[in-house]
């Protein structure tokens, strides 16, 4: 049994559990939040998404919700699930743990999540479809059967956006081996709009480009104005923009205008000051596509294979790998990834060796992985 | 510069240090003077790699054993650790569990203007369009 604080990392704690096959409990989950302690519904979802994916697995709560025990079972996914996330969280905060899940599952994963598609706090659904599944192709060499389809958008706070997800099964991972990271060789985009006018994509194209053609001609963001049934049910607006790299990095960043109550994010627990930082009072299109690009270009500055928010990531599929060496190179990291890392050793006594470079700034980590196997997948 | 080492781990010399100097598992023993050791970078190099594999065989052989439900279910009595959980640094235990990196206020600042102009040149050679020498030479 392993022993956790707090409500940092809540996801990851459970998969990690759930793929090494060993019970957690966590305590003290925002005991010191005076007003509202314990989990918060959107814990609870992932909680019960967990349970339909998995067989057998145990949570038990305590009277408060601030302690919580879980005895994984085993994964099983399949096709034709579907689940609703609420509106607290972002469909993003239920993808990314959903990857690493699904691929070790019994049967090929095909589900189907509503919800809030784009906001401040998670990546966005066009994170993952231009920047993830890419990197979880390139990094695992599957093909076939890895897709996320955008059926309708939805912003904050009304959500009604919907996904669709496809994870395919594998054996075991294959090694992974990225240090080149190359020189920015496009950019690509997508700058979406829900119940706006269409122009709105337009200008935030505008915005971006112009910071970004002094360093490139070749940029192109693709414009999806959604309005009707496909656009959800509240107004917002945003831009994810991606930066491609001779030896085929992907490099993303993504901005938005989508109106997020102080509370809806649950309270306290995201620094102030970024988001004050993110959101002048008076935010046009043309601000939030150039707020994009600088964001882009300082992901490009730091360096490595991938973007801050993929760091983690990439680096649990290091960990999860074949028990030869896995390496990647990194930018600075970030306080997820460095979370990442600890929780990696706890649950599979994975350590990397770090390495910095001082003259980039960069970060070689190296791992001899866990080889973890899919052991509920059928022997055919 | 307080800035950096607070949000980025950008120290090389003790980059494992400052990485694996803390456990993410409390334990049962010691998880106080880690919540109270000032959260730095390299506070925790006492609790070095040896220590963490002896943990981690210790949670796989005795299973869960010692978890019994009284202590499960027992009430939460002093809430005076607030001001730490709401700090948003490494190591609050109640950080937002996000990873997308949220932007600073300083660093987005930081690209407007003169400034922002000598960091995009610097940037130049990290694009096809710059110098591939410099560029191929990372």
């Amino acid at each position: 049994m392993l022993k956790f604080k707090g409500c940092q990392h809540f996801r990851q704690r459970l998969v990690c559990s759930t793929l090494s096959g060993r019970p957690i409990r966590i305590d003290d989950i925002r005991a010191a939040d005076p007003e509202s302690p314990g989990l918060r519904d959107f814990e609870a979802s992932f909680l019960r998404l967990l349970e339909k994916l998995t067989n057998g697995c145990v949570v038990e709560i305590n009277e408060t919700g601030t302690s919580l025990r879980y005895r994984p079972g085993v994964v099983v996914c399949g096709s034709g699930l579907t689940h609703d996330c609420g509106t607290s969280r972002s469909i993003g905060y239920f993808l990314e743990p959903l990857l690493v899940l699904g691929l070790y599952g019994k049967k090929p994963l095909s589900i189907t999540l509503r919800g809030i598609t784009n906001d401040e706090t998670d990546p966005g659904v066009d994170t993952f479809r231009t920047v993830t599944l890419p990197l979880l192709r390139k990094a695992l060499g599957v093909e076939d059967g890895l897709e996320l389809r955008v059926v309708s958008r939805g912003a904050a706070p009304g959500g009604g956006g919907e996904v669709a997800l496809r994870v395919p099964l594998v054996k075991q991972l294959g090694a992974i081996s990225m240090e080149d990271e190359g020189m920015v060789k496009r950019i690509r985009g997508v700058a979406y709009s829900m119940k706006v006018s269409p122009q709105v994509t337009n200008r935030m194209v505008d915005g971006a480009r112009g910071v970004l053609n002094a360093l490139l001609a070749d940029v192109y963001v693709f414009t999806d104005a959604t309005s009707g049934a496909a656009s959800g049910k509240s107004p917002g607006y945003g831009i994810t923009l991606v930066a491609e790299t001779t030896s085929g990095c992907l490099i993303s960043a993504e901005a938005c205008n989508c109106n997020s109550a102080a509370g809806r994010r649950g309270g306290g627990e995201a620094p102030a000051d970024a988001e004050a930082g993110a959101h002048p009072h008076q935010v046009v299109p043309e601000d939030v596509g150039s707020t994009a690009a600088h964001l882009l270009l300082e992901e490009v500055r730091r360096g490595g294979v991938a973007d801050g928010s993929h760091q983690g990531l990439l680096l649990l599929l290091c960990a999860l790998g074949p028990e030869e060496a896995n390496s990647v190179r990194l930018g600075p990291l970030t306080p997820h990834a460095v979370r990442t890392l600890r929780h990696l050793r706890d649950f599979f006594g994975v350590t990397f060796s770090l390495r910095a470079e001082r003259s980039s700034g960069t970060i070689f980590a190296t791992c001899v992985g866990a080889n973890v196997r899919n052991v509920s997948r059928r022997v055919t | 510069a307080a800035r950096t080492s607070a949000f980025f781990a950008e120290r090389s010399s003790d980059l494992a240090a400052f990485v694996y100097g803390k456990r993410a598992v409390a334990d049962a023993a010691g998880e106080d003077d880690e919540m109270d050791d000032g959260g730095g970078g390299g506070g925790g190099d006492g609790r070095g790699l040896g220590d963490v594999d002896g943990g981690g065989g210790e949670g796989d052989g005795d299973g869960g054993s010692e978890d019994s439900d009284d202590d499960f279910f027992r009430l939460k009595q002093h809430s005076d650790k607030s001001e730490k959980a709401r700090t948003g640094s490494l190591e609050a235990v109640d950080a937002l569990d996000t990873c997308r990196v949220l932007p600073r206020p300083d660093s987005m600042a930081a690209w407007r203007g003169d400034a922002g102009a000598e960091m995009m040149a610097a940037l130049r050679n990290r694009f096809v369009t710059g110098d591939w020498a410099e560029g191929q030479r990372r």
